[in-house]
Parts: C-alpha cells; sequence; structure tokens
C-alpha cells in the first residue's frame, strides 16, 4: 500500500480534510482521503466513481465520514451544519430543480432557506438572474427550460446566498460550446471575487483555463495536487524550440548543444524544425549556440503540458495506487 | 451572445444579515401554503367543500333561533336522561326532538317489542337472546320492518332508528342510537347524548371532504420533491431532515386548517352571538372544543398523506392512493367489525367521530374502550410519521 500523498500545508486554505473515509456498504467511497482546499478555482478531477461527489458531500455534512476530519472555515461539518451551510453553495451535477416554480421564486426560496429575508432574497434573486443572463423568462415555469437555462438557474440557487464556499459538479454538463463558455466566463467572474471555488468536472481543458489550483483523485484517495500551472510543467529543464535553418546548420546546432541537451524529439513542419530539449545546461547556452550555427530561433520555451496529459500520466502511472 | 434585455452585471456580494436558523422551517410551510393555495384542485375542493359542510351550516345558525351553544349542536343528542316508559309514547317532530326516544348504551327489554308500522335501523344491530321478527325485512346495517319487531333480551343500537310504528317492551332501554317512533314500556328509558351524525361537525361530509382534501394537498407535498430530486437543494442549505418533514406537515396543516378549523370557529361563534339564552359561559367552553376538533381533524389524515406521498414521484399515484387507502380500511372495518365490533376502530371515519364524541362529553358505542381509540388514532399518526420521516431521510442523501 502506498503512502497518501502529502497535501501542501495552506493555512488560508477554507476547506481541509484529513484521513476521510466514507463508506457505503462494502463500497470504499473515500478512502483516508486528505486535501486542502485554497481561496480561488480549484478543479477537483477523476475519473467516474473516483469520489469526487461523495467528497462534496461529505463537506455538506450529507454524508458521514467513518473516520477523519473534515474542517470548513473551522467548522466540523458534522456538529456544526447549518453554520457550515449557510457559508456553503452547492450546485449538483444532476437535475433538482424544483420545475413547477419560475427562477424568480425558486432561486428566492432558497435564498430564504439559506437565512435571507423575504425582500432581500427577491431582490438578490433578480441580482443573480441577471448576473447569469436569464431575462424574461425567468417568469416561465422551469419545467419549461432547456438544459443550458437549467445549468443558469442551478448556478444561480448557489450563489444567492453569497456563500464563501462554492461548489460546482460538473457545471457545464449539457451545455453546448457557446453555454459551456459562458458559464466558465460565470464561474471565472465569481471566482475574482476571491470565493473558495471547487469545480468538479470531466472536461478537463475547461479546468485548464479556470482553475488555478488542481486535485486529482482516484478510488477516493488523493493522488495529486497542486496548482495548475506547475502540474501542467512538465519538469525542470525540458524546452521546446522552434527553428529555422539549412539542414546543416541545424545539424550543427544539435551537435553544439548535446554536451549540455539531450535532444527528445524533433519534427519538420512546413520548413521549420520543432524541438524538445532536455537538460540541465543554461539557456544562453542555446541562444549562443544559434548564433554560432547560422540558425534562427524563433521559439524558445520551457515544454508544458495540457491537464489531459496530466491526467493520463498521474492515473496512468498509478500514482497513489496500490491499495 | 446576450439575452435580450439584459445587462449583465459583475458578481456582487450580498451583505444582509441572516435570519435564525431555527426558523427556516418555517419557509418551507410558507411554501407549503402558498402553493396550495395557487392549486386549482385544492381551491376547487376547499370551495366545494366550504359550500357544502360550513356556509349553510353557518347560515341556519343566524336563521334558526336557539337558546344556546350546546354539545348536541356540534355532534347531535341531548344530555343523559333516565324515566320510565309506562305508556306508548309518539314521536311526531323531528328525531331527537323526544329524550324518552333517545337511547344510549345496552337496551335491554324484557318482554316483548313491537313496531306497527315501519322500523328503519341506520347502523349496527344486535341482540343477547332470541330476537323475533315477525312480517319483517331484516338487513345488517339497515333494518327496516314492515309490521312489528318482537325482542326478548338485549337489543344494542348504534345507529339511528326511524320507527314509523310502535316499539313497545317491559323493561329497561338502554341503546345508542335514536328511536322515532312510539314506544311502550314497562321499564326506563336511559337516553344519553346520541351521535347519530346530526351534528355540524358529524354530519358525515365534514370528514369526507377533509379526507379529500388531504388527499390533494399531500399528494405533491413530498412527490414533487423526489420527482425533481430537489431534496438535495434543501439539504445542501441549512435544513435538516426534521426541518423539512416539519416544515411541510405544517403547511399542509395549514391550509387544512382553514377548512377543518377555522369555519367550525366561525360557526361557533355565530351560534354563540345569535343566541337567546343567557349562559355563555359553556358557549366558550364548547367553542375551545370545536377548535381542538379542528385541530385534531386537520392533522389526523396528514401523516397518511405525508406517508404515501413520500413513496412515489407520481402526484397523481400519490393522490389516489391516498383516497384510496383509507377508503380501503373502511371497507376493512366494515367487513370485519361483523365479528368484532373492536374493528370499527380501523375506519378512520369512525376514529375522527368517535374522538368527537369523547371530546364532547359522549360515550363510545358498546364494546369499544377509549384506551382503544387512543391507540388507533396513535397508530393512524405516528406509524405513517415515523415510516415518511425515515424514507425522506434515506432520499435526502440520496443522488
Amino acid at each position: 500500500m502506498t503512502e497518501p500523498i502529502p497535501v501542501p500545508a495552506q493555512a488560508e486554505a477554507l476547506v481541509q480534510a484529513t484521513d476521510v473515509t466514507v463508506r457505503f456498504g462494502d463500497v470504499l467511497a473515500l478512502d483516508r482521503f486528505s486535501t486542502s482546499v485554497p481561496p480561488g478555482i480549484t478543479g477537483l478531477l477523476g475519473p467516474n466513481g473516483a469520489g469526487k461527489s461523495t467528497f462534496i458531500k461529505a463537506v455538506l455534512g450529507l454524508v458521514v465520514p467513518e473516520s477523519g476530519t473534515i474542517r470548513v472555515d473551522g467548522v466540523d461539518p458534522q456538529r456544526e451544519m447549518t453554520k457550515v451551510r449557510d457559508r456553503v453553495g452547492y450546485m449538483p451535477e444532476h437535475d433538482c430543480l424544483i420545475t413547477s416554480m419560475d427562477p424568480v421564486l425558486m432561486v428566492s426560496y432558497m435564498g430564504q432557506l439559506s437565512g435571507m429575508t423575504r425582500k432581500d432574497s427577491i431582490q438578490r434573486t433578480h441580482e443573480v438572474l441577471d448576473f447569469v443572463a436569464l431575462g424574461e423568462e425567468r417568469y416561465r415555469p422551469i419545467a419549461s427550460y432547456s438544459t443550458g437555462m437549467r445549468q443558469k438557474v442551478k448556478l444561480a440557487q448557489a450563489i444567492v446566498h453569497d456563500p464563501s464556499i462554492l461548489f460546482l459538479d460538473e457545471p457545464t454538463n449539457g451545455l453546448d460550446p457557446q453555454g459551456r463558455d459562458e458559464m466558465l466566463a460565470l464561474i471565472e467572474k465569481i471566482g475574482a471575487s476571491g470565493k473558495t471555488i471547487l469545480v468538479s468536472s470531466h472536461i478537463l481543458h475547461e479546468i485548464e483555463r479556470v482553475s488555478q489550483q488542481v486535485i486529482i483523485i482516484d478510488r477516493g484517495r488523493l493522488v495529486k495536487q497542486g496548482s495548475t500551472r506547475a502540474l501542467m510543467s512538465s519538469g525542470e529543464g525540458r524546452f521546446r524550440l522552434k527553428l529555422r535553418g539549412n539542414k546543416q546548420a541545424i545539424e550543427a546546432f544539435t551537435a553544439g548543444i548535446r554536451p549540455a541537451f539531450e535532444v527528445v524529439s524533433t519534427s519538420d513542419e512546413s520548413g521549420q524544425m520543432s524541438m524538445l530539449v532536455a537538460g540541465k545546461g543554461d539557456s544562453a547556452a542555446i541562444f549562443s549556440q544559434a548564433g554560432r550555427a547560422g540558425v534562427q530561433l524563433r521559439y524558445f520555451g520551457p515544454d508544458t503540458l495540457t491537464l489531459e496529459d496530466v491526467f493520463v500520466q498521474v492515473l496512468d502511472g498509478g500514482e497513489g495506487r496500490g491499495h | 451572445m446576450r439575452a435580450v434585455g439584459i445587462n449583465r452585471i459583475e458578481y456582487r456580494p450580498w451583505k444582509g444579515r441572516r435570519t435564525d436558523p431555527n426558523r427556516r422551517l418555517l419557509v418551507i410551510s410558507e411554501n407549503v401554503l402558498r402553493r396550495n393555495l395557487a392549486s386549482k384542485g385544492v381551491l376547487l375542493v376547499l370551495i366545494v367543500g366550504l359550500i357544502l359542510v360550513h356556509i349553510f351550516s353557518i347560515i341556519g345558525a343566524v336563521f334558526f333561533p336557539h337558546e344556546a351553544l350546546t354539545n348536541a349542536d356540534m355532534i347531535g343528542g341531548q344530555a343523559p336522561t333516565v324515566e320510565p316508559i309506562n305508556a306508548t309514547r309518539n314521536v311526531t317532530g323531528p328525531l331527537g326532538v323526544d329524550p324518552a326516544l333517545l337511547v344510549n348504551g345496552s337496551f335491554t327489554v324484557v318482554g316483548d317489542v313491537s313496531v306497527e308500522g315501519t322500523l328503519t335501523l341506520t347502523g349496527a344491530l344486535a341482540g343477547n337472546g332470541s330476537m323475533v321478527f315477525a312480517r319483517t325485512l331484516f338487513q345488517m346495517g339497515n333494518v327496516t320492518t314492515q309490521g312489528y319487531l318482537s325482542l326478548e333480551g338485549t337489543l344494542t343500537i348504534d345507529g339511528t332508528i326511524f320507527g314509523k310504528g310502535t316499539i313497545s317492551g317491559t323493561g329497561h332501554m338502554n341503546g345508542t342510537g335514536m328511536v322515532s317512533g312510539n314506544v311502550t314500556g314497562g321499564g326506563t328509558t336511559t337516553s344519553g347524548p346520541t351521535f347519530v351524525g346530526g351534528g355540524y361537525l358529524t354530519s358525515g361530509l365534514l370528514v369526507i371532504f377533509t379526507m379529500l382534501l388531504a388527499a390533494v394537498v399531500c399528494s405533491d407535498i413530498i412527490a414533487d420533491d423526489m420527482a425533481d430530486s430537489s431534496f438535495v437543494l434543501y439539504f445542501s442549505r441549512p435544513v435538516r431532515t426534521i426541518d423539512y418533514f416539519v416544515g411541510k406537515f405544517t403547511g399542509a396543516a395549514l391550509v387544512m386548517g382553514l377548512f377543518c378549523v377555522l369555519p367550525p370557529m366561525v360557526y361557533a361563534l355565530v351560534m354563540l352571538g345569535t343566541q337567546t339564552g343567557s349562559d355563555y359561559g359553556g358557549g366558550l367552553v364548547i367553542l375551545g372544543k370545536t377548535i381542538l376538533a379542528g385541530v385534531f381533524t386537520a392533522v389526523f389524515f396528514l401523516p397518511f398523506g405525508l406517508m404515501v406521498s413520500s413513496l412515489t414521484d407520481r402526484k397523481a399515484y400519490a393522490g389516489v392512493g391516498i383516497f384510496m387507502s383509507l377508503f380501503v380500511l373502511t371497507i376493512i372495518s366494515g367487513i370485519f367489525s361483523r365479528g368484532s365490533r373492536e374493528w370499527l376502530l380501523v375506519d378512520p371515519f369512525n376514529m375522527v367521530s368517535y374522538a368527537y364524541r369523547l371530546l364532547f362529553g359522549g360515550s363510545l358505542p358498546s364494546g369499544l374502550h377509549a384506551s382503544h381509540l387512543a391507540v388507533a388514532i396513535s397508530l393512524v399518526i405516528v406509524v405513517p410519521l415515523i415510516a415518511a420521516y425515515f424514507w425522506i431521510g434515506r432520499k435526502g442523501a440520496g443522488k
């Protein structure tokens, strides 16, 4: 059995879980899961059945952990459920809206359940419906809504009481590309207000776009956590180059950098050579060698991966597995 | 693309103060009340029920002179009296006019009882000893005699006897029910409060419409949340299962109260306001009892309704299920009470009716005990409540 992945200490994290185990009968949904969710937008990634929704429910106090501790802004959700839930907004993955109501009625009802007065909730409801760009159709029963409009109402009900922590479970589910774009823009705007937002999604490039942090979970265990940028960088000493020059010059350049760098791959793209190199040499050596060899160095930068690459690597690499 | 007519705004924080978490269940109650008062089905049952059950009675209270508000106004019957029957008595007025003809308890006749003419009995008829019917047509429940009825032993009447002939006997007449006709005897008649459905609360229509209203109100109260999977929206907020449950129950009870509590209260107040006598103290006590009876009626059917509603996500199934389930209990009671009178307590109609009797100072039909009634009522209320509560708790932590 592998040791749990160390979770970086984050004093400002509003959500902290330590060795949380949740079991449904014989199924181990969370297995000594530890993480901390810092302010900003954090992506929660994992395959189906990895334990993402279970973690969110455990934080909300909807499921009781067998062991371990969860703190939301220092408060135990099992003991002080009302305190926690007043600070949390939740956008569930599945259909959950009260379809016989119109959004104004439903969102303001949810606002009142979260402690707003009737007057405040109605005013705030119109504000958040404006924010999610739901127009005059807000007076139509939700039953008549498209998936995209329903997703907007789900987001509106999650933010109506201005929670400091927001859980968004597959917020772009069922949306067309334009709808996804709009939803991600809304999430980015909410994130800009300094809230702690945990976005669970299967669509990795969306997470890549909006999240500053990423938590990868598999089979109930944390397998990777860190800043999105750090995870996507393939590691120190890997650089991508784009060169233009004749064959001899490029061969001379390659030979010149070899003592310090290993050429991992090359490809010829319409007369332009792309090259991936790895090594601990100084970047200045590359520039000077390019000058000496007479090639144009048209691009030089650290090699980066997509979040999907990271995800596949992490899961295929078996990190966090073995239990 | 922007929605027409909407100027998108940036996210703005909310700076208001939150209400007490313990009062959130009232938000649920208010929502249930508002939704039901906007529901065509509920409004239809409410309006028709108000007209048929309450409005006519209230108008009657205004126009028919009365000395005071009495128990009999609410549930029919009169105070117990004991008097000898030495001669034939003849009833020519409305039922219940002659106390001698109102019998409560066991009706014992030593000698003959005969009916010349027609005897109609609504309710159960039981006799110990020999019963001789000559030229009679006998039915369980309703008995109609063409001719005369002779009886030796005990006759227990739990219903109403409309006699157009003569009942004659020597001994004591103790019965629950009402006799209208000629009674001849050599003993005494003990006539207690008789509860024959003639009172405002015991007309039968009140319970039927209450049941109907409960079915309509409860049909979507939980079923809709199940169909929409919206439990999660409640339980991701500071709402516990008990808050959700109590909130829904209270909201439904408020709707029921509009039919079961308010109109009887108005009726009692109108009776008090238009009485010719000066005894207002007794009337106020009856007003209090009326409110209690109304509250009991309002909440009696709800646990059952909530339970059925929590078992299905189709509100039509829930509505029909609630109404039919209660009727099935009535049918079961009707079948098995022929063997054992305790089965009468399975019938929700009887439970309500008998509870009224006890509340307004009357007695139960012979063979039934108040403790058994209490157990039956508790079962009808508590068991469905517990079942619905735990079912909702399981659903709440669902998807």
